[in-house]
């Protein structure tokens, strides 16, 4: 076979020697390479974006979850039952305070969870079972939760979530209790500050109280403090950020700390991190792989065109081609030049088009038309890697036919009976 | 002892036609061509000249017969090694030119030292420059083929044919396209330039005259080759 090196340089020649027809094959691929990167940036773009904010609000990892460990229950119940009867006739009792916020608001909202004695279920108001108790007139409502009877507890949980707040608040809110104990054993929060949308349709995101962020840990301590009576396990959720997350064992001491201090037995609460990162990673990816399959089409159909014009060039080079074979050219190096024209082609195209679009994008965010907004600011280095790989992955394999086509050229054509 | 360079013996080969009936072209077709000869191959029109010269040219495998270029058996060679002999022992001059159109004359001239040696190609400057001396075309070293005349068109052919120094020159009607004068001046050419590189040359023609200045005149028919005179045109 003609050495590659040399054939390297007879396809650069070849090129070179069709300027015009060369200038426009590469012409059509640079415009759909720098579409394609521009695209396939924005998809990028947006999956970092996405997984940035899912890491500020919910920690690397995603949500963190606090598990506080078994108590007395009998003993607090016994308590909780006489607290209940004093203060509330028998229907609540606070167990804390603190802040949260809301899905998609700015202000935090004053937070009181409540639990009530399992067995005055008839005292309950039945829009507690109906799970509107939390609703509130604004904002600023002072919300609360409740522990309820295994059957009130039921019947809440299979609503599974309530919501707060007037029309312009649809989050979701609430507690959600779990029924693997005669008693009502478990309660769980979900607390998240900032970012509420991200979470907005967290399967747990049910309360929002901030671990970590703003006053969050404060209202957690003095929750803590006064929740040792409730329930066999209370699990808080929190999706406070990356910096409640990094916190999670100060975080963990401090409600030890304050559940010890209020003469609370039992193990100690521990700490662990649910992956919900996935999730949302999950969603953009999917847009980041639609965004990747419409360049990948844009620059296929400019790919095929170029390897259409060489198919159609085959004709005119038919003489050329068969001259090749007849001096000595084998069908394999026959075949090797015409797909490195068309190698040279997709990748002088490929390269003209990342670098228009790394123009045109440091060109629209100076000029103050920012592409920032589109992820578009600058054209990261694998982005250009991509388009680069994608470019002569589809040139060798388009390229391959009208290639294959010409190693087949019989020298004999060229005899004149 | 002159070196035999071709040897085709009881070579036979046939078209087969699109009702399936076989038409035989070629029948016990002998040839021997020496080192530096000139043979001429003349015959009607469909009687198997450019068969003939495929077959010479390794473009085209006999179906009977043996053949032998340079005391090399051909019938056993693998594609690639046919694509290499053909490279190295032969040089083509076509009817028709058959320069690439958007390459300039040298491009044109180095075109069979691409599969050359390594050397023969990092000397092809010197080497095409010498050959288009030798056919008078060294101040043209940097047109297209479309700048120039039918007869310099040829003369680049020549050139061509001769750039990798091969052990014979096969040419198919080097004249057919020319006029009478440029083709005799091509002929001129193309005859001075294979005995000054001591190439043999096989002419397929219709031209009497440019038979008359070749060492040998033969004469295609019935699948046979004859010496000039033996069959009546």
């Amino acid at each position: 076979m003609t050495p590659l090196p040399r054939i390297a340089f007879l396809a650069w020649r070849e090129v070179r020697a069709n300027r015009m027809r060369s200038g426009l094959m590469i012409t059509v691929i640079a415009v759909a390479v720098a579409v394609m990167t521009l695209v396939y940036q924005m998809g990028e773009a947006a999956k970092a974006e996405v997984a940035a904010t899912v890491s500020r609000t919910q920690g690397a990892a995603g949500t963190l979850r606090i598990d506080i460990g078994e108590v007395e229950i009998w003993t607090a119940m016994e308590a909780l039952r006489g607290t209940v009867a004093r203060e509330d006739g028998g229907r609540s009792v606070p167990l804390g305070t603190g802040q949260a916020w809301l899905p998609g608001g700015d202000d935090a909202v004053s937070v009181t969870v409540v639990a009530v004695d399992p067995s005055i279920e008839q005292a309950v108001s039945p829009e507690i079972y109906q799970g509107r108790w939390f609703e509130g007139e604004d904002a600023e409502t002072v919300m609360a939760g409740a522990v309820l009877s295994p059957a009130g507890a039921r019947q809440i949980a299979e609503q599974e979530h309530y919501r707060v707040g007037g029309s312009d608040q649809t989050g979701l809110i609430g507690l959600r209790i779990q029924l693997d104990s005669p008693m009502p054993t478990y309660v769980q929060v979900v607390g998240v500050a900032g970012d509420g949308p991200l979470v907005r349709n967290h399967p747990e995101a049910d309360l929002f109280v901030a671990l970590g962020t703003r006053n969050g840990l404060g209202s957690l301590r003095a929750w803590a403090a006064r929740s040792d009576g409730i329930g066999e396990r209370l699990a808080l959720f929190v999706a406070g950020g990356a910096q409640a997350s990094g916190k999670l064992e100060t975080s963990l001491a401090s409600v030890n700390m304050a559940l010890r201090a209020s003469g609370a037995t039992g193990p100690e609460v521990s700490g662990a991190r649910i992956d919900s990162a996935d999730d949302f990673n999950g969603a953009t990816s999917s847009l980041a792989t639609i965004l990747r399959v419409i360049g990948f089409t844009v620059l296929a159909v400019a790919v095929a065109g170029v390897a259409i014009v060489s198919m159609a060039s085959l004709r005119e080079r038919a003489g050329e081609l068969a001259l090749r074979r007849a001096v000595g050219w084998s069908k394999r190096s026959v075949t090797v030049l015409v797909l490195t024209e068309t190698l040279m082609i997709v990748l002088a195209g490929a390269v003209a088009g990342v670098v228009a679009a790394a123009l045109g994008c440091t060109l629209l965010t100076k000029s103050g038309i920012t592409a920032q907004e589109f992820g578009l600011a600058s054209i990261s280095v694998g982005t250009m890697i991509a388009a680069l790989s994608a470019s002569l992955v589809l040139g060798a394999s388009l390229g391959l036919i009208p290639a294959l086509k010409a190693g087949k050229r019989d020298p004999i054509t060229l005899l004149s009976g | 002892m002159v070196e035999l360079v071709l040897n085709l013996q009881g070579c036979g080969h046939s078209f087969t036609c699109p009702d399936g009936t076989e038409i035989g072209v070629l029948g016990g077709l002998d040839l021997a061509v020496r080192s530096g000869e000139s043979v001429a191959v003349a015959g009607r029109s469909g009687s198997g000249k450019s068969t003939l010269l495929s077959v010479l040219g390794l473009l085209r495998t006999p179906h009977a017969g043996r053949y032998w270029v340079e005391g090399k058996r051909t019938d056993t060679l693998s594609d690639h090694e046919f694509a290499r002999l053909r490279g190295e022992a032969f040089g083509f001059v076509f009817q028709e030119y058959l320069l690439m159109p958007r390459h300039t004359v040298f491009d044109n001239v180095a075109l069979p030292l691409s599969t050359g040696n390594k050397r023969a190609w990092k000397d092809r400057g010197a080497r095409v420059r010498g050959l288009l001396e030798m056919v008078g075309l060294s101040d043209r070293i940097d047109a297209v083929p479309s700048q120039l005349s039918g007869g310099e068109k040829q003369r680049v052919a020549i050139a061509r044919a001769l750039a990798r120094s091969p052990r014979v020159v096969l040419a198919d009607e080097p004249s057919g396209a020319l006029d009478p004068v440029t083709a005799d001046a091509v002929i001129g050419v193309l005859l001075e330039a294979t005995r000054s590189e001591g190439v043999a040359l096989v002419v397929v023609t219709h031209d009497a005259a440019v038979a008359r200045r070749t060492d040998r005149q033969l004469v295609l028919a019935n699948g046979r080759l004859w010496p000039k005179g033996a069959v009546s045109q």
